[in-house]
């Protein structure tokens, strides 16, 4: 019986069996350069016959012990070197030194269902941690991510406050199914966009790269994993943390447009081109100018700045958290509640949001831990309407902007009652595009330790997420004219539940490690939206919020999908003589996506590590060099269970039919995309080696993986005969091979007690390629074809320069010269489709960051810097600013660079003939808005993404204050951009999307508080 | 220490199984069906889904003829054309253009000729899927079930009456045809016999239209039309007479009084009507076709109600050819030209308008908003498929192709008749020949049918296309040439393989039963 309770007692208390000459010392433990206190810092105290016992320092680095002499206090710190300091016979107090230690191998890593040291990983997990990801005042964890952990590529999907981002683990893995990665957080499968989730709350990121560590999520894992794990209390103390930051924003504009006279010339000269006989130069302004640009023009050329009016010249942005630690007790809790606000550049738009985050955990009675998590988010994001920005850049800076009553400007033709003149800053002003988002996630569980090293885990997880879009344009805008105003509700509401129940039996004997994990898991997901759209309001006061005054409701419809993932899952991690590590994954999915013939897949994986470091022929020498070094190979199957959640089926669509001519009678419709009941998971098949080497007491520091992913069954419309009534049926048919390298080095060049230089830098690379298509075709479309990337791909026609006068035309006969000449690929004396090519690729050639950490006593200095090459981007909002290529009748400005347009008289430019009715850019077979080579740009840059100097309240100060630690910055984000790119940024997957707002830079002050 | 102690061993033993019996217990659950739509199954159960699924075909003509692809019979003929101006619109405009002056874009790439295939395939693969689904449910009353099944045959058979027209030899998918199976080129007699049997099916299951639960349904009298029609097309006039002289033998044909009534909006479903494409004012149903012939009304004019017509405002890229606008009318005394033809364009102000490069020219005035509809961009005018006129008029080319001229007058008269106009032979003095009262009936079906779908198919059906386009679609004496002979040019163009259109390329690459060069000649 004695011994069972020593087996329930381990970790909570200790007894010891040796008794004898105890006596009571007390102690701190401090930072050997700073002299802070390292709070929450583990001492294990070893006597020799008894059972070591733990127990950690409080909040101002103190702990008080009763020992026996002769004891042997181990203590050790996240980030600081261990030592082992002999209790000191002579003295009843201790000050302990600790050295910060460039190596992370003791770092935890989270490896899903389980924990991890780094120094025992077999395969490629990369990790941030929370100071890493609060560096940055961002509102969304992947952008704190991106250029932080190598292989992890992060594009933002725009620049307006609260916008999401695309994340890519190690380069394409899918044709048509890409999703991005699969997030947990704290056990919770998030699904989709993380930007609910607070940076401020989570304690670690990890990312789960290759097929072995990934392979634990099976049908799941095969865009990678990326583990949240938010704050919790800690054993022992009871700690608060109040984190601010206060800045401001200013905009950015690269585009510096034409002035008034130069546009006026512009016009005239595109309208006499247009029609010689009706605008002859010189007497026509009053058919191609109106009423108030003749004023303006009257009055010398009088200039109105559009991008002026429609955006804030300093928004501000601030965010305050605060969290509340407590572990003593059996309980521990933590509390934090976070307000973020960020007012965007462009008027009427920002970020808001409240967010909240509650844990606790407790040990109910011997072995058996009872806890869970809750996190509350709100936030909201204002939006104008989409083309505000762009338009103001077009508008005609002859116009006035505000008429007499200081109301926007809007002009409505006479004759034929319509806007013709849109002035954005109604849009800015007026129309309304908002998401409002409240996401509830967390998760209870309950652990049993029936045995000592048996540890037993349900845990039930639920993400419930409601999503609101609301749009209206009134009467004023463009788009709101016409119809009346013009509005939409879409609803989305999602709800997840994950039920995992987990047995882990670890075995320890001389130089046998072995961990074992079974489990068997249960998620059940439900997606349902809805949408609303109307026009003709009544009045534009009540906006989008009485869908019921819509005169036309053109859209009213709902959606109901949802899938169910029932999997066992399995894992052995066994470790010889502390340096031979083999890891075996596996993992059974059954998924309701597919048809009953293929619904279970079976997920295997493998890995090794050989830790050379610790083999005995490693001499002596050669370890007063090299601190580490690893070896780690992996193998594995994953998945990718994405599909289209009706692909399997053959569906009746809604019908209409009004027989009578009034009133519609409900039926239903065949055709579109044909289920396919045989479709299967995507197969990806990984490998992966990888080597970790440290050298001069972890000083330097070298990551380095390669891998190599054969994908196959990848997802392909198959295109069916148009006389079959459907377009299309889905078919597992296409392969790609995605081979890559990840690099991280860290060094730390300078550190002694006042100096400290540290700095990391990592570099990714990959190379994606389909490798098969549809049987018996290499090409599915000009940018599908095997041989290329599956997507980033840019096709488009070939620019050969400007026509000029005595030029053949027969490419176009109706041409100028002045118009764009268009390369006949094929020769086949024409310019149809098939003259294009490819163009350009947007994909990296390679990407990372660079990360450096200057300190001088408490001052400290920290620059990170990203950087990616040999992407190319379509930028077609550039060249649409840049060729003057208004559509019939509407005039539009352009850049500074598009006022070299070609003229009889100025013919060495590269810039069409402009022409009131766009004709000069015919022989474009897609009309001015598909561009051509012409619009591809080098994307490379190297972007500071941010510059923090930072001052630390020395120790000595913090302690007369009563508090754990204080410490204020100034922040400089994303102050300088070095880059040829011409548009607003060359950081993105879309420039068409991404031109819509301006880019920014931060400048904030901000405070950290601990107590 | 043992690891194994006997208790607790069997307590873990029973812990572990319990949490893997908990979960086993889930598996059933598996079966998740996504329960936003239904698959086939589940339609053809009972007489409600078999009707859903026959409405669904109706839904399909509908959603063909409310969209560009409803060009196809009208321009490129010599009745109406495509604007110069449309053609600045862009690419796709330059297909639509295509349609109209036979240049490079008409050709198998062309996206109308393209949809127009796809959508009455489309139209054919849900009537298949009804003729084989229908006989399984169970609905009580016979009469109602084959009734379904005759409305789905009609409806076969009309989709396939445009395409073997148009297109000549096609795949002909019945609904014995697996979706994923390729088909070769049916010879169109063979699918002419399939239209006429499915349209004698019709005749024998459908219900009459005075009895059938709604108005806009396939009834026998639309299905004798559409019969007449077919062998009017093939030649087969005395089955043609036999049929058009039942309808009128049994009072099915009415002509309406007052000519302009038929396109008013307000007369939808009328007497005169055997078979219309129903639109609504709800936002599913309603059709946009006033935008392409610059006949909707211009956008708001304060004071104004939106339905005031101010023809002409925005992009219009359908204009009458100067011979069905200016030539073929008795401009003073027919009735229909004025319900037919805009003569001008006017703005807001009532001025009329030059502006463009297609000055104010006129044009069809049938696909005007009408007074009940609720915005410019959405009308829910009906447009005929068949009507009384139209079997007057066919059954006078049936006699006239008989050689009984003389009787063939008395149908054309009636039409005449209603227009205002006098008797043909007491315009002419005396009987025509039997040539001269071809050309005639041509004239007239315009006068009376035009702009409603069908003058490529009478010109086809003639033999005349070629050269009524030559005659009649030239329009450089209408607009300024901006590039002088390099303009679009209709009657220039116009050859004889253009009688038939070209099949779409991606069915040649996807039916797995075709190649490149089973594509019709000189495409």
């Amino acid at each position: 019986m004695r011994k069972l309770i020593i087996l329930f007692t381990v970790g909570f208390c200790c007894v010891l069996q040796a008794a004898a000459q105890q006596r009571q010392i007390q102690g701190v433990v401090e930072d050997a350069a700073s002299h802070n206190p390292l709070p929450l810092a583990t001492i294990t105290i070893q006597v020799k016959g008894a059972r070591n016992s733990t127990k950690l320092t409080d909040s101002k680095g103190q702990f008080t012990l009763t020992v026996a002499a002769g004891a042997i206090l181990d203590i050790s710190y996240t980030g600081y070197k261990s030592r082992q300091v002999p209790v000191p016979a002579d003295s009843s107090s201790i000050t302990i030194l600790l050295e910060k230690s460039a190596s992370n191998l003791d770092d935890i890593v989270v490896i899903g269902y389980g924990k991890q040291r780094r120094a025992d990983l077999t395969s490629s997990v990369s990790s941030v941690s929370s100071k890493e990801l609060n560096e940055l005042p961002v509102t969304n964890l992947a952008s704190a991510l991106a250029s932080r952990a190598p292989g992890v590529e992060v594009h933002s999907n725009g620049y307006a406050p609260g916008s999401g981002n695309s994340v890519n683990v190690r380069g394409l893995n899918s044709i048509t199914q890409s999703e991005g990665p699969l997030y947990i957080v704290d056990g919770v499968a998030i699904t989709g966009d993380i930007r609910d989730i607070n940076p401020n709350d989570i304690e670690s990121v990890d990312i789960l790269k290759d097929a072995s560590a990934a392979g634990i999520y099976g049908s799941r894992a095969s865009a990678g994993v990326i583990i949240v794990t938010t704050k919790h209390g800690k054993a022992g103390v009871a700690t608060i943390d109040f984190n601010m930051y206060y800045g401001i924003q200013t905009p950015n504009s690269p585009y510096h447009m034409l002035d008034a006279k130069s546009y006026a010339n512009m016009l005239r000269y595109a309208a006499n081109d247009a029609d010689p006989i009706t605008y002859p130069i010189g007497t026509s302004d009053n058919k191609i100018f109106n009423q108030y640009e003749l004023q303006s023009i009257a009055g010398g050329y009088k200039a109105y700045d559009w991008q002026k009016a429609v955006t804030r010249q300093a928004a501000p942005m601030q965010n305050y958290s605060l969290g509340i630690g407590n572990g003593v007790g059996k309980n521990r809790v933590y509390f934090s509640g976070n307000y973020q606000n960020q007012a965007g550049i462009l008027k009427n738009t920002g970020y808001t949001k409240y967010s909240g985050h509650f844990s606790i955990e407790s040990d109910v009675a011997k072995g058996i831990k009872l806890g869970g998590s809750v996190n509350l988010d709100h936030n909201f994001t204002k939006g104008v309407h989409s083309s505000t920005y762009q338009q103001s850049l077009t508008q005609s800076p002859l116009m006035p902007i505000y008429d007499s009553t200081g109301a926007p400007l809007v002009v409505t033709d006479n004759s034929t009652g319509a806007l013709t003149i849109i002035n954005p800053v109604t849009s800015d002003l007026y129309s309304v595009a908002n998401y409002t988002a409240n996401r509830t996630f967390g998760n209870l569980y309950l652990e049993l330790t029936p045995l000592r090293n048996l540890v037993l885990r349900s845990s039930i997880g639920a993400d419930l997420l409601n999503g609101e879009n609301d749009t209206y344009n009134p009467r004023n805008t463009g788009a709101g004219f016409s119809t009346n105003g013009q509005a939409e509700v879409y609803n989305t509401k999602s709800t997840d539940v994950l039920w995992e129940n987990t047995a882990t039996y670890t075995f320890t004997k001389g130089d046998h490690d072995l961990n074992l994990l079974g489990g068997a898991t249960y998620e059940r997901r439900e997606n349902t939206a809805m949408d609303m759209q109307g026009t003709q309001f009544p009045t534009d006061l009540l906006t989008f919020k009485n869908m019921g005054s819509a005169g036309i409701k053109t859209q009213d419809n709902t959606n109901y999908d949802g899938w169910i993932v029932q999997s066992f899952l399995a894992r052995a991690i066994y470790k010889f003589k502390q340096r031979y590590i083999i890891n075996l994954t596996g993992r059974r999915d059954g998924s309701s996506r597919f048809g009953p013939e293929n619904r279970y897949g079976f997920f295997p994986s493998a890995s090794v590590a050989w830790r050379l470091i610790d083999e005995p022929f490693m001499g002596y020498k050669l370890k007063t060099v090299l601190s580490d070094w690893k070896i780690r190979a992996s193998y594995g199957l994953i998945g990718n269970q994405n599909l289209p959640y009706d692909a399997i089926y053959t569906r009746y669509n809604n019908a209409q039919y009004p027989f009578n001519g009034a009133n519609a009678t409900s039926g239903y419709q065949v055709g579109g995309t044909a289920g396919n009941p045989t479709l299967e998971w995507e197969r990806q098949h990984q490998s992966n080696i990888g080597m970790d080497i440290a050298a001069l007491s972890n000083r330097i520091s070298l990551s380095v993986d390669v891998y190599n992913k054969n994908i196959s069954s990848l997802l392909l419309p198959f295109n069916l005969a148009p006389s079959s009534g459907f377009y299309n049926e889905q078919v597992n048919v296409a392969a790609m091979n995605t081979k890559g390298i990840d690099i991280n080095f860290m060094a730390t060049p300078v550190r002694t007690k006042n100096l400290e230089w540290q700095m990391t830098f990592n570099w990714s690379h990959y190379k994606s390629k389909i490798t098969s298509l549809l049987p018996g075709r290499d090409s599915v479309s000009l940018s599908l074809r095997v041989g290329q990337p599956p997507s980033g791909v840019l096709v488009n026609y070939v620019y050969d320069g400007l026509y000029q006068a005595g030029d053949d035309f027969t490419l176009n006969p109706n041409g100028k010269p002045g118009d764009i000449k268009i390369k006949d690929l094929n020769h086949d004396g024409k310019i149809t489709p098939q003259d294009q090519t490819i163009v350009g690729y947007n994909i990296p050639g390679g990407w990372g960051g660079l990360w450096n950490y200057l300190r001088y006593k408490s001052l400290s200095l920290v620059v990170l810097a990203s950087y990616e090459y040999g992407q190319q981007l379509n930028n077609l909002p550039y060249t649409n600013l840049t060729y003057y290529n208004a559509g019939f009748g509407s005039k539009g400005n352009v850049t500074k660079e598009g006022g070299n347009y070609w003229t009889p008289t100025n013919t060495n430019t590269n810039l069409p003939r402009p022409n009131i009715f766009g004709t000069s850019l015919k022989p474009l077979p897609g009309g001015p808005g598909q561009g051509s080579s012409y619009s591809i740009q080098k994307g490379d840059y190297i972007r500071i993404k941010s510059m923090t100097l930072a001052y630390d309240i020395p120790g000595t100060w913090t302690q007369k204050m009563k508090l754990r630690n204080l410490n204020v910055y100034f922040q400089a984000t994303e102050p300088f951009l070095f880059t040829k790119y011409k548009g607003l940024d060359p950081d993105n997957g879309n420039p068409t999307q991404l031109e819509n707002y301006p880019r920014y830079r931060t400048f904030l002050l901000g405070l950290k508080l601990g107590l | 220490m043992k690891l194994f102690h006997p208790h607790r061993s069997t307590r873990l033993v029973t812990s572990l199984v319990g949490l893997l019996l908990l979960v086993a217990g889930c598996k059933k659950t598996l079966n998740y069906t996504p329960e936003v739509f239904v698959a086939q199954p589940q339609v053809f159960k009972d007489q409600a889904g078999a009707t859903a699924a026959v409405t669904g075909i109706y839904t399909q003509l509908q959603t063909l003829k409310k969209s560009d692809y409803a060009l196809i019979g009208i321009v490129g003929t010599d009745e109406a054309r495509c604007t110069y101006q449309s053609q600045g619109y862009g690419d796709y405009y330059q297909n639509v253009t295509g349609l109209d002056v036979y240049d490079l874009k008409f050709g198998s790439q062309n996206y109308q000729l393209s949809g127009f295939w796809q959508d009455c395939y489309l139209g054919i693969a849900n009537a298949n899927a009804a003729i084989q689904g229908i006989p399984g449910a169970t609905i009580a009353d016979p009469t109602v079930k084959s009734r379904l099944l005759g409305e789905s045959k009609f409806m076969r058979a009309l989709f396939y009456f445009y395409m073997v027209q148009l297109y000549g030899d096609i795949p002909l998918r019945l609904e014995t045809t697996p979706f994923s199976a390729g088909v070769k080129r049916t010879p169109a007699k063979d699918v002419y016999a399939q239209i006429v049997d499915d349209l004698k099916f019709a005749i024998a299951n459908l219900w009459a239209r005075s009895k059938n639960p709604d108005i806009g349904r396939a009834s026998i009298e639309a299905a004798k039309a559409l019969l007449g029609k077919v062998y009017l097309t093939t030649g087969d006039y005395t089955d043609a007479k036999t049929l058009f002289e039942d309808l009128m033998s049994s009072n099915s044909l009415t002509l309406l009084t007052d000519y302009s009534q038929l396109f008013d909006g307000q007369h939808e479903n009328n007497a005169e009507s055997l078979f219309e494409i129903q639109y609504s004012t709800d936002p599913n149903n309603t059709q946009g076709l006033q935008n392409l012939f610059g006949s909707y009304a211009g956008a708001p004019i304060s004071g104004e109600a939106f339905n005031i017509h101010t023809p002409g405002y925005g992009g219009t890229v359908v204009t009458t050819t100067a011979y069905y606008s200016d030539t073929v009318f008795d401009q003073t005394n027919d009735r229909r030209y004025l319900a037919s033809i805009w003569p001008h364009r006017y703005d807001g102000s009532g001025n009329t308008m030059d502006w463009w490069v297609d000055p104010g020219l006129p044009t069809i005035k049938k696909y005007d908003i009408s007074s009940s509809d609720i915005d410019v961009y959405n009308s829910g005018k009906n447009m005929y498929y068949l009507r009384a006129a139209d079997v007057y008029l066919m059954y006078a080319e049936v006699l006239n192709e008989l050689g009984q001229t003389a009787p063939a007058l008395v149908p054309l008269n009636k039409v005449r008749n209603r227009a205002g106009l006098q008797n043909l032979e007491a315009v002419l003095g005396g009987t025509p020949t039997q040539a001269a009262l071809r050309s005639e009936l041509l004239d007239e079906r315009m006068r009376e049918l035009g702009g409603e779908g069908w003058r490529w198919f009478d010109l086809k059906r003639t033999g005349t296309l070629v050269a009524r386009v030559q005659l009649h679609n030239n329009p450089r004496a209408h607009y300024v040439p901006i590039n002088g002979n390099s303009d679009p040019h209709p009657a220039q163009n116009i050859s004889a393989h253009n009688t038939l259109y070209p099949i779409p390329l991606a069915e040649l690459q996807t039916n797995s039963a075709l190649s490149l060069t089973d594509q019709n000649p000189g495409y």
